[in-house]
């Protein structure tokens, strides 16, 4: 049977239509990229003047990512062919990626309900890609945080640790996958709550994940990174017997896989961390870490090196020693976030100790300016009036506790949705209390419960605040406190008790 | 080499006079192609400009160009691929015809009105194989000048913005050199009587006799395309990163169109200097 021309047409017709299908695919993804790139330059615009953008140029900027969203139409993996497919699902992480910035940027503006509405939707129209859908759980977690849902967020970082089994790094790479840092987010979360026992308990559990993870075969470098996890959560819960056990299976690991070689620093820092932690005469232990720090001094480890080589030489007593390695920290390593407000802390501290009273308290006043999100400026200037209080000093502790309440104010002006700003504020309660100033203190109770409801510090404030207005005569504000507590912490173990004082105060 | 130099100017500012759009059109064909093709690829977030320029883009160098904005640094180099092209096959019919239409009111005897399609037809296979061997011989030496050692060398005597203005000027006054080799072979072609062989050695002939006034007057017209060409080369990523990545189609439309009138008014002022000179030997 011979072919007649309207076959042949019939078949041209069919190609380009399924050309044009995947053209029209390409297209949209053009579009998408076009749309997120003006967002992108418009934000490049903004940081690029000299005034900071504020928090309504800041939603501004957000809504322009946000428009990205309305260039293509969900489901966006469709069509019959994998290229189809393929391009969706590249128009999908595009649209992902410009509703995290746009989340970012509200995250930025103070409002991470917006950013949780984004993480909500980048769930709804994850079309079964883990990316998105790991993305949408990263960004709830941030912004759940932010809002002082902080349980929420320990709550969604459990789920994504059974959703979301680690992967190995790709080909060629060394990257981590961000999920094996979960466990340790979790401790930081709680330790940013005051909650030292829930950090224990979640570094526990992190060390069980890690283990549950080693159970099964894994791809050798994924095995590295997760007993390197586990090694460093061994080495902060002291557990040097079983931190020892994973160095000697990373060893192994290492020289059966040459890629690994790496990692070599790795085990370096954690063997001479175990020897300080194990050995009665730290002095071996901590001259190793000082060599870790001085043969690697670019190593993301050697800041901590140091820092642990100095905690190790305070507890030994070697208190010159440890005061010189904690302010090599501070003059190598003045941009690590994390661990150069606490050396500066430390050092104070030892300052003191060793009788420079009025050094430790210009090295206190520094951190503020120095280190402004960190929980080391929280306490400092707090603890310069408790160190005055205990020297016996109680007008300058006064003057200190008037400074401290000033230097707070302008913390939480600066950076009013920070983890810290909660701190600061029951801060500037415990300053007002101190110094009995009894409208100011129920002022500061009143912030912190319309700021951070359900802050474990609002718990506090909220029962110091309900005994202040009782004790000023102010029952009815005193059962307004108290109702609130059983509003924000309906599970306390306290509430029974706190329901009973507030009919108490109603009759 | 004065006397040359002299009556190659005066067929140069001849042709710019005494331009018509009639001569010009076959020309304006090629011009309006590539300005469809720009188009399109301006459009590239459309599925027409996604058929077909992103079609030609992907057949190029596959799927990575076709990204924005990264696709604004790709288009100098789609365009130029499509110029190329255009002239070697299209043009192939329309170059012989304007140098045709040029000639008839020159020497309206040699070109008589209804020989028309026979001398364009005679034209075609010389100027096709010309325009591939000099197609080849570019493609070559810009493949020769970005070798690692080569340009390597450059880059040790100028550095930076400088070195990469040396490499695109180098590669543009090598590469016109070429062209002038070559000029002259559509205009051999469409004269009376001759054989693709013939055409093609006598163009190449009259071009070495005549090459040094010719590659002035080459390097002189193309000097506006060759300065957005450089611009295009040398700050390309400039544009698309820091300015506005659309900046690039206007300026590769600025030297399309550029191009495509210096082109033919070379190949015009090439036809009346050969055209005299065989007046002058008979």
């Amino acid at each position: 049977m011979s072919a007649g021309p309207g076959r042949w047409l019939l078949l041209a017709a069919a190609c380009l239509a399924a050309g044009c299908g995947l053209a029209e695919r390409k297209a949209e993804r053009y579009r998408v990229e076009q749309t997120a790139y003006a967002a992108h330059k418009a934000e490049r615009e903004v940081r690029l003047m000299r005034t900071r953008p504020d928090s309504t140029a800041l939603l501004k900027l957000r809504a322009e990512y946000a428009r990205v969203r309305a260039v293509s139409t969900p489901p966006y993996i469709r069509g019959a062919s994998v290229r189809d497919r393929s391009v969706g699902r590249d128009v999908l992480r595009l649209v992902a990626g410009a509703e995290l910035q746009s989340a970012r940027l509200a995250i930025e503006a103070g409002r991470p309900d917006i950013a949780l509405e984004s993480s909500r939707w980048l769930a709804d129209h994850a079309e079964g890609d883990t990316l998105v859908a790991r993305q949408s759980d990263f960004l709830a977690v941030g912004a759940l945080r932010m809002m002082g849902r902080q349980n929420e967020a320990i709550e969604r970082m459990r789920g994504m640790l059974t959703r979301y089994p680690p992967n190995p790094p790709p080909a060629g790479s060394s990257e981590e996958d961000a999920i094996l840092t979960v466990p340790e987010m979790m401790a930081g979360v709680r330790r940013d709550q005051g909650d030292e026992a829930g950090a224990k308990r979640e570094l526990d559990n992190g060390a069980a994940y890690l283990r549950g993870l080693l159970s099964e075969p894994r791809d050798p470098m994924l095995e590295a990174q997760i007993r390197s996890r586990l090694v460093r959560i061994l080495l902060e819960q002291n557990q040097a017997a079983a931190a020892i056990e994973q160095v000697s299976a990373l060893d192994r690991l290492v020289a059966a896989n040459p890629p690994l070689r790496e990692l070599q620093p790795e085990l370096e820092y954690s063997r001479a961390k175990i020897r300080a932690m194990t050995d009665h005469d730290p002095g071996e232990g901590t001259a190793m870490l000082e060599q870790f720090a001085a043969r690697y001094p670019k190593h993301p480890l050697a800041s901590r090196a140091l820092l642990d080589a100095a905690v190790f030489l305070e507890d030994a007593k070697r208190l010159p020693d440890a005061l010189a390695r904690y302010r090599e920290v501070v003059a190598r390593y003045p941009g690590d976030e994390e661990l150069a407000p606490i050396a500066l802390f430390r050092e104070a501290m030892l300052e003191e100790r060793t009788g420079d009273w009025d050094r430790a308290k210009s090295t206190l006043e520094s951190l503020p300016v120095k280190y402004p999100r960190s929980q080391a400026a929280v306490e400092a200037p707090f603890t310069i009036a408790m160190r005055y209080y205990a020297r016996g000093d109680k007008d300058a502790a006064k003057v200190a506790l008037g400074r401290a309440v000033a230097i707070y104010t302008d913390m939480i002006a600066k950076d009013s949705t920070s983890a810290y700003a909660p701190v600061c504020r029951y801060n500037i309660l415990r300053a007002h209390l101190s110094l009995g100033e009894w409208d100011k203190a129920l002022a500061a109770v009143d912030e912190l419960a319309l700021r951070n409801p359900r802050h474990p510090f609002t718990a506090q404030a909220l029962l110091e605040g309900a005994k202040v207005a009782n004790a000023n005569h102010q029952r009815d504000r005193a059962a307004g406190y108290l109702q609130q507590y059983l509003e924000f912490f309906p599970d306390s173990p306290l509430a029974a008790q706190v329901r009973q004082q507030k009919n108490a105060l109603l009759q | 080499m004065a006397r040359e130099i002299r009556t190659m100017r005066a067929a140069a500012l001849e042709a710019l006079g005494s331009f018509r759009f009639y001569e010009f059109a076959p020309f304006a064909w090629i011009l309006a192609a590539e300005l469809l093709v720009l188009g399109l690829a301006m459009n590239l977030g459309t599925t027409a400009g996604m058929a077909t320029a992103g079609w030609l883009t992907e057949r190029l160098a596959g799927d990575r160009p076709l990204h924005y904005p990264d696709f604004y640094r790709f288009l100098p180099n789609l365009i130029t691929n499509i110029e190329a092209i255009l002239f070697l096959v299209a043009g192939s019919v329309l170059i012989p015809l304007a140098i045709i239409r040029i000639l008839r009111p020159i020497d309206p005897a040699s070109f008589p009105e209804r020989d028309t399609g026979a001398r364009v037809r005679q034209a075609v296979l010389p100027v096709l194989i010309g325009a591939l061997i000099c197609l080849a011989l570019i493609v070559g030496w810009q493949w020769v000048l970005h070798q690692r050692a080569v340009e390597g060398t450059i880059r040790t005597f100028a550095r930076g913005f400088a070195g990469s203005a040396v490499v695109a000027a180098l590669g543009m006054l090598v590469g016109y050199a070429v062209w002038t080799f070559f000029v002259f072979v559509p205009v051999v072609a469409v004269q009376p009587g001759r054989s693709p062989g013939s055409a093609i050695g006598s163009g190449l002939r009259a071009a070495s006799q005549n090459f040094f006034p010719v590659y002035l007057v080459v390097v002189g017209l193309s000097l506006p395309a060759a300065a957005m060409l450089l611009v295009l080369q040398v700050m390309g990523n400039f544009l698309v990163g820091q300015i506005r990545p659309e900046i690039i189609g206007v300026l590769v439309g600025i030297y399309v169109v550029c191009s495509m009138f210096a082109t033919f008014f070379i190949y015009a002022a090439a036809a009346r200097l050969y055209q005299a000179q065989q007046a002058e030997a008979a």
